[in-house]
């Protein structure tokens, strides 16, 4: 009888230890990127990106940006690799997919600053998206860009001009989440606040699972979540 | 009298996992220790609910009670970046407002870090704005020790405007 009580008594604990509730999801971070990486000097890069639903993500982070299980359909032009600093600008997804918007900000020394969002944003159209450095008398200004309307602009004072590569792809912390491939075209570069050029050779990839990505030619790269393959 | 062992036994085990739940969490609470002031860390404790929708939140690093002047001050010339214009401009200057740090697990973009199928870290601190309408707004996110200044406090103190 006793250890009849002691069994039950430990089931009933580690049941309610171990079962997660109706919303709970398993928590990743992963990701899905190309990259361009020929030389260093990168200040801006330019694409066009289609805005792609997602399913199967948990109803959370339905009221503030970057809250929840987000998915990110995202671009970062990287100033510095190892004590990570960068320009970023893209699209967030969460609360099952109800709460879009775009963003862009900057990133030093590993953390995040936002400088702005637009809510609101709707799935299956393609815009596009640039940061860019210009030179404007003897100062180098940085802008973001959503289709012709400038979001955000500042002078980095010291690491322009140093960027090390740029990237484009998916960084995802919905476990459950499904993402049709979707196109990433027409990737351009710039480096030394200069002209644009694209991107060329297929440098680089990363693809963590559960995710997927491939490229569809040099200046194309179709990243996915959840579903193997993506070509 | 079996009976009343054996409720004695049940007791007694049920306590002890109890106890050591408790230890076990007190434990976890007792790596943070706090700084800032008083009022400051009692308002980050109390928006520690709200702020926890970017993410799991294990406790209050740093909570200063300032201004709303002092934090766009501190916004707009923490990093050697020109034409950053705050989104707390619009609001009374002269208004008091809390700057939090929070640690935890969050879900802020960042690039990845990594080689192969490893995970890059999700930043494990918060930081927030705590308006004097109660509502709280997201500053940055990062990790420990690399957000100097944390707070507008910490740029005064290293010479700051």
């Amino acid at each position: 009888m006793k250890s009849a009580v002691v069994f039950f008594l430990f089931a009933a604990l580690t049941y309610s230890f171990t079962t997660p509730g109706p919303v709970a999801a398993t928590f990743i971070h992963k990701y899905s990127v190309a990259y361009e990486t020929t030389g260093s000097g990168y200040t801006g890069l330019s694409l066009i990106r289609t805005t792609r639903a997602v399913t199967g993500q948990v109803a959370t982070g339905c009221s503030f940006p970057y809250s929840g299980e987000p998915v990110y359909q995202t671009s970062w032009v990287m100033l510095n690799n190892s004590d990570p600093s960068w320009k970023e600008i893209g699209i967030g997804h969460q609360c099952n997919d109800t709460f879009r918007y775009y963003f862009w900000g900057y990133g030093l020394n590993g953390a995040w600053f936002p400088l702005g969002e637009q809510l609101g944003i709707t799935n299956g159209q393609s815009h596009s998206f640039k940061i860019a450095s210009n030179v404007l008398g003897a100062a180098i200004w940085d802008r973001w860009y959503i289709d012709s309307t400038v979001k955000a602009e500042l002078q980095f004072q010291v690491v322009d001009g140093t960027g090390t590569e740029v990237r484009v792809g998916l960084e995802t912390y919905a476990g459950g989440a499904q993402v049709l491939p979707y196109d990433n075209i027409s990737m351009k570069y710039q480096k030394n606040a200069g002209g644009f050029s694209n991107w060329a050779g297929q440098d680089t990839s990363l693809v963590q699972s559960p995710l997927c990505g491939d490229w569809g030619g040099a200046t194309s790269w179709s990243p996915g979540q959840g579903l193997g393959v993506c070509n | 009298m079996r009976a009343l062992r054996r409720l004695k036994g049940v007791s007694i085990l049920v306590g002890g996992i109890s106890l050591g739940l408790v230890a076990g969490l007190a434990g976890v609470g007792a790596q943070i220790q706090a700084v800032g002031d008083a009022a400051g860390i009692r308002g980050c404790q109390e928006a520690a609910d709200r702020a926890s929708e970017y993410g799991a939140i294990y406790g209050v690093i740093r909570g200063e009670t300032t201004t709303i002047d002092a934090i766009v001050r501190w916004q707009e010339q923490r990093h050697p970046i020109s034409g950053i214009h705050s989104r707390l401009r619009n609001l009374s200057g002269t208004a008091a407002a809390v700057v939090c740090l929070y640690s935890g697990r969050f879900v802020t973009p960042v690039p990845q870090t990594t080689t192969g199928d490893e995970e890059t870290p999700p930043h494990d601190v918060l930081r927030v704005i705590l308006l004097p309408d109660g509502s709280i707004r997201l500053d940055s996110a990062g990790y420990r020790g690399r957000m100097t200044p944390e707070t507008p406090g910490e740029m005064e103190a290293q010479g700051g405007s």
